[in-house]
Parts: C-alpha cells; structure tokens; sequence
C-alpha cells in the first residue's frame, strides 16, 4: 500500500465518520420546503409598468415605541447617520489615513487607547455584500428567508419580502440596496429560465420585475449570482459566476435601473468581490480559497467593460489560493481603499491591513496582526468604518465562545479589545454599521438577532417580524 | 411528494454535502437549498420528483459555490487549527488529515469526497462538479499531493 492509498484509506474512515445526518434534519427541511413555497398558478409576477401589491404598510406606532426608538436613536445617532452612498451624490470628503509612523503595530490590546471609542460613522456605504447591509437612512437584513428593513437602528424591523417568490435566498449577488427605498432582489425560477431583477423604490413596501437577465443554464445550478452592485439609480451590475469555466465570471451591466441589461465581455476574469466606486470606476477582487484560479485584482475604468490586472501586495501568489482569505476590500472614495488579507490554514501566517490613498497604485501595509497560536486568537471578520477606524472580529470563530472585538481609530496604530456581554456563540456573522452601532446574525435558518449601541461591548437580542 | 423526497434524499445529500463542506449547518443549509431548488425545479411536477442524479448535481453546486459557506469553511479551518477547538463531529484520531482536509480547496475536496468516498467515477464527478475530467483528475492529484505534504512529519 503506497502512501496515496494509505491517505485515500483514512479519509473515508474520515468521511464515513461524519456522514450522519443530524436529528431532526428532514423535519427541519420541511419545514423550510413550507417556507418557500412555490409560485402560484398564475406564473411571474407582473412587470413594470403594471401595478404593484402593497406588502406591508408600516403600522402606527405606539408611544411607548416612539420613545424607545427617541432612546435609541439619541444614543446610536453619530454612528447611524446616513451619508449617501458612492456615486449617488455630492463626494464625501476622504480624509487620508492618519495612521502614526509607517512601522506596522503592535498586536491588539497590547497598547489600549483611551479606553472609549469615540462615534465614527461610516465614511461611504460597503459595496452590497452580507446578510447586512447598511444605507441611508436604515438597514437591511437577509435571513432566515425573508428580506427585512428597519429605520430606527434596528430596534423596530419591518418585512418586506416580495409576496409570490417564496423565501429570499441570502448570499451575494441576489440583493443590493442604495437607500432605505431603492433596493434591487434578483430570484431565479427554474420554470422561468432567466433571472428576473425586482426592484422597489418605496422601502420594500412594493416590488416590481425591473428586468430579466438572460444566461443559458442560469436557473438550473449552471451559473449562480455572484456579486450585484448598484452606484445610483441607474447604473448597476451582476456578474455571474458560472461553474466550471477557468475564468468564471460572467458580468451583466444595467443604466436604465435594471429594466435591461447587457452583457459585458468579460469572460477572463474570476468571480469575485465586486466594487464600483462610481460609474465608470470598479474594482474586482478575487482571493482564491475554492475557486478555479489564483488570486487577483482588476481594475475597470470603463464601467466593466474591460478589466486589467492590478498588482497588489496582499493577496499572495496563485497556488497559494487555499491558504488567503479577502477578509476586507474596500474604496472609501476613488482614491482611497483599505483590504486586509488573511491567511488561513498556513502555519506562522497573519491578519495584514493594506491602505491605499492614490486609487490603488501604491499600497502601504499598516497594520500587521498575527494570529497567535493558542487557537483562541483568528480573525473572524474585519469591518471598514473609515480609512483609519476598523474593527476585527476575533476568536474560535462561529465555534465555543462569542468573539471579541478589536477597534483601532488610529488606522492599526493601537488597538482597544472590547468583550461582548449578551452575544451568544456560535454567531455567523458582524456586521459593525458605525464604530458604536452593530448588528449580529445569530444563526441562518432561524435567524436571531442582536444588536449593541456600545462598540460590541453589550448586545440586546432583538425581535423580529412574525416572533 | 415533497415528504417522500425529503425522506428518500436528505440523509444521502447531507453526506455529500458535509463530506465537502465539514459543517453542519453550511451542509444542513446545501441540503434545505438543494430541496427548495428541487421544489421550484420543472421537474418537480413529474412523478416522484427530480431523479437522485439532479439533485446531487445542484447539491454540489450549492456546496461548490457558497460564498457564506467559503467564510464558514475559513473559520473552521482556524478552528481546526487549534486541536482544543474541535467539536464532537470530528473523530480525534482523524485530526491531522481533517485539518489537511480542510486546508484543500473546496473543489478539491469535493473532488476527493465524490471520488473515494461516495464512488463516483471521474467521468461523473466531472459531470457533478460541473468540470473536465481532466480538471477532476488534477484536483485528485494535487489534493492527495498536498494532504501527502501536510501530513508528512
């Protein structure tokens, strides 16, 4: 017996180990199969310009409401503010990191800073990724099926989940918002063939099929959404990511809204995370870790029409996809951006935060993190506040304990850790909106959330619609 | 019909999937998300819905391409990294090849698991992955090289 087979051995004395399903699995399977429930006789729903259901209306709210929501938005108010998003009105002003010396820091806590992070709010909106998804003038959240919104830092949530699609898919490239009104879902039917792009324009209280996107195999598992992004009214994409091919990205490009959509020739670049600072400039980053390449960064300059590669220090050489994780990418402005690369599985390997000030051409490391080797020390999640404010979520991730949180305000220079009281374990994801306000998934499929108004410090579950 | 499919395939999918992904909840959401797909599929007014074949195809896409997955996969590869860290679903004698394991690529791992485990052919995985079989064959080769390399004392 050679050594492969030695290997081949063992792994299914591996796999044979963990093949049992866990109890309750097809109770829980119906039950979601009752969820999403299929499309009614009557086939797609309507298109634009005909007339759009109401879904929900907000209800009036109590006083007791009222003043709670007062409350709450008193103490989250610096940090919820809304500024618009990229490219969707006047540019906010970039500051230019102000992160002291260029040596790289200290670990986290190792130097605490004040002891109190003071209010930063967001400098510029994330591209649209995540289950959350912060705006002006509200959040979004994707879970447990359902599409729901709140406008008073999250304290009231409201559904909004198109009636006749059954449950909403979470995951990239399925949901984009620009406001607490304008917000594009894609759905794929299989009957259908095609994509359909909704879209509302009243904060989910109506959607809409804007448009149809139309890629052969696309609603029968040969290509899935990848990456949506919208920078006004107008003007957005949707690549698709289409199994198989070596260069899987398929990108499809829409200036009316979304009632159409073209497709770009663009198939020699990787499905990956998708960036447009504005309507012409764009930004794709892909780390590796699964798919069928190396890592790399492209840059458009001609709203996705051609792509060229970018070199870049913080994602490693191709071959070494398995060990990078893009835990952060970002442009604040069309100048300034800030990515932190993480290498997972690699022995001595570390959390890097690189920031670039002159649109990607140089890039300066200021911010180096090891993880250390105790197990107990791995960088979860990294969220962007500003050029210079970023907190790591870090821990066993998603496993034992809840993680901590590591702010710096000084672009990496020290590090204040702040230990969550009320977060349970076994949190799927973080979502920081500002440096006091953030919102915490408790699980995917019956979702919980919680919510802290103190930087992570004290979280509060909160109720959702239907609980 | 929609109890009959649950019951017949979401033990079989659930293997398949969580020998990809290493994660009960990332498999458990494949599975739930290969079931809803299979709901919404033309197929599923046929009698007995979707036939095994589609349905372990759309389970591995789902697998192959779960951005959330992907994280929750780099999580557990840091969890897995600290010995002290793992859950009950992993056997400790195994500890040195799950954490190899789950320093593959994913479609290396589905490449393995379809191919040794389950016992699909090349041909087959590459039907199911969505790839050449010679792409199939380069994914075994290099994974059992690097599980090779990792384990090597």
């Amino acid at each position: 017996m050679n050594d492969d087979d030695r290997i081949i051995t063992r792994l299914r004395r591996m796999l044979a180990g963990g093949a049992a399903s866990p109890p309750g699995l097809e109770q829980r399977v119906s039950e979601r199969l009752q969820r999403a429930h299929p499309l009614p006789p009557e086939g797609p729903l309507s298109r634009v310009p005909e007339a759009p259901v109401a879904r929900w209306r907000r209800r009036p709210r109590l006083a007791l409401e009222v003043a709670v929501g007062l409350v709450a938005a008193v103490a989250v108010i610096a940090g919820t503010i809304a500024v618009p998003r990229l490219g969707s009105g006047p540019a906010q002003p970039s500051p230019p990191p102000t992160m002291a010396g260029t040596t790289p820091s200290a670990t986290p806590s190792a130097t605490p800073v004040a002891g109190t992070i003071p209010p930063v709010q967001q400098q510029s909106y994330q591209p649209c990724r995540g289950e959350v998804q912060p705006v002006a003038g509200g959040e979004w959240l994707v879970a447990g099926g359902r599409l729901l919104l709140t406008t008073d830092g999250g304290t009231t949530w409201h559904d909004t989940t198109p009636a006749n699609i059954g449950a909403v898919a979470a995951g990239p490239g399925l949901f984009c918002a620009l406001s607490a009104r304008q917000a594009w879902l894609v759905t794929a039917t299989p009957g259908l063939g095609h994509l359909n792009v909704l879209r509302t324009s009243d904060g989910g209280l109506t959607w809409s099929v804007a448009g149809e996107v139309h890629y052969p195999g696309v609603t029968a598992g040969g290509a899935d959404p990848a990456s949506l992004e919208f920078v006004d009214a107008e003007r957005g994409w949707l690549m698709l990511e289409i199994p198989g091919m070596a260069k899987n990205a398929v990108l499809f490009a829409t200036s009316d809204g979304g009632r159409t959509w073209t497709q770009l020739a663009t198939a020699s670049i990787y499905a990956g995370t998708l960036d447009f600072v504005s309507a012409t400039q764009g930004w794709l980053a892909f780390a590796g870790g699964g798919g069928p390449g190396g890592p790399a960064l492209y840059r458009s300059t001609d709203a996705g029409s051609t792509w060229s590669t970018v070199p870049q220090p913080f994602l490693p050489l191709v071959g070494q996809d398995a060990c990078t994780y893009l835990d952060a990418f970002r442009f604040l402005s069309s100048t300034v951006g800030v990515a932190a690369s993480d290498d997972v599985g690699c022995p001595g390997k570390r959390l890097e935060v690189w920031v670039t000030t002159d649109a990607g051409t140089t890039w300066q490391e200021k911010a180096t993190v090891a993880d250390d080797t105790t197990g107990s020390d791995y960088t979860c999640g990294f969220d962007v506040i500003t050029a210079s404010v970023w907190v790591r979520e870090n821990g066993t991730c998603a496993a034992g304990t809840p993680p901590v949180f590591d702010w710096t305000v000084d672009g990496g220079a020290h590090w204040e850790t702040v230990t969550p009281h009320g977060l349970p374990s076994g949190v799927l994801s973080v979502t920081f909106v500002s440096s006091r306000f953030g919102l915490a998934v408790g699980s995917a499929t019956t979702p919980h959330l919680y919510r802290t108004t103190d930087s992570g410090r004290t979280w509060s579950e909160v109720g959702l619609p239907g609980e | 019909m929609a109890e009959d499919l649950v019951h017949r395939e979401s033990q079989r999918l659930y293997s398949i999937a969580f020998s990809i992904l290493r994660d009960t909840a990332e498999a458990e959401d494949a599975v739930q998300e290969t079931m809803v797909s299979a709901m919404r599929s033309p197929l599923w007014e046929q009698g007995g819905g979707p036939p095994p074949a589609w349905l372990t195809r759309v389970c591995v896409n789902r697998c192959l391409n779960s951005r959330r997955g992907r994280i929750r996969h780099l999580r557990l590869a840091r969890r897995l990294a600290a010995a002290a860290g793992v859950g009950a679903a992993f056997d400790p004698h195994h500890l040195d090849l799950e954490r190899a394991y789950v320093s593959l690529s994913r479609r290396q791992r589905a490449a393995l698991a379809l191919r040794y485990f389950h016992g699909y052919s090349v041909e087959e995985c590459a039907e199911l992955m969505g790839a050449r079989p010679g792409t199939v064959r380069s994914h075994l080769a290099r994974a059992l090289e690097r599980l090779r390399r990792e384990m090597t004392p």
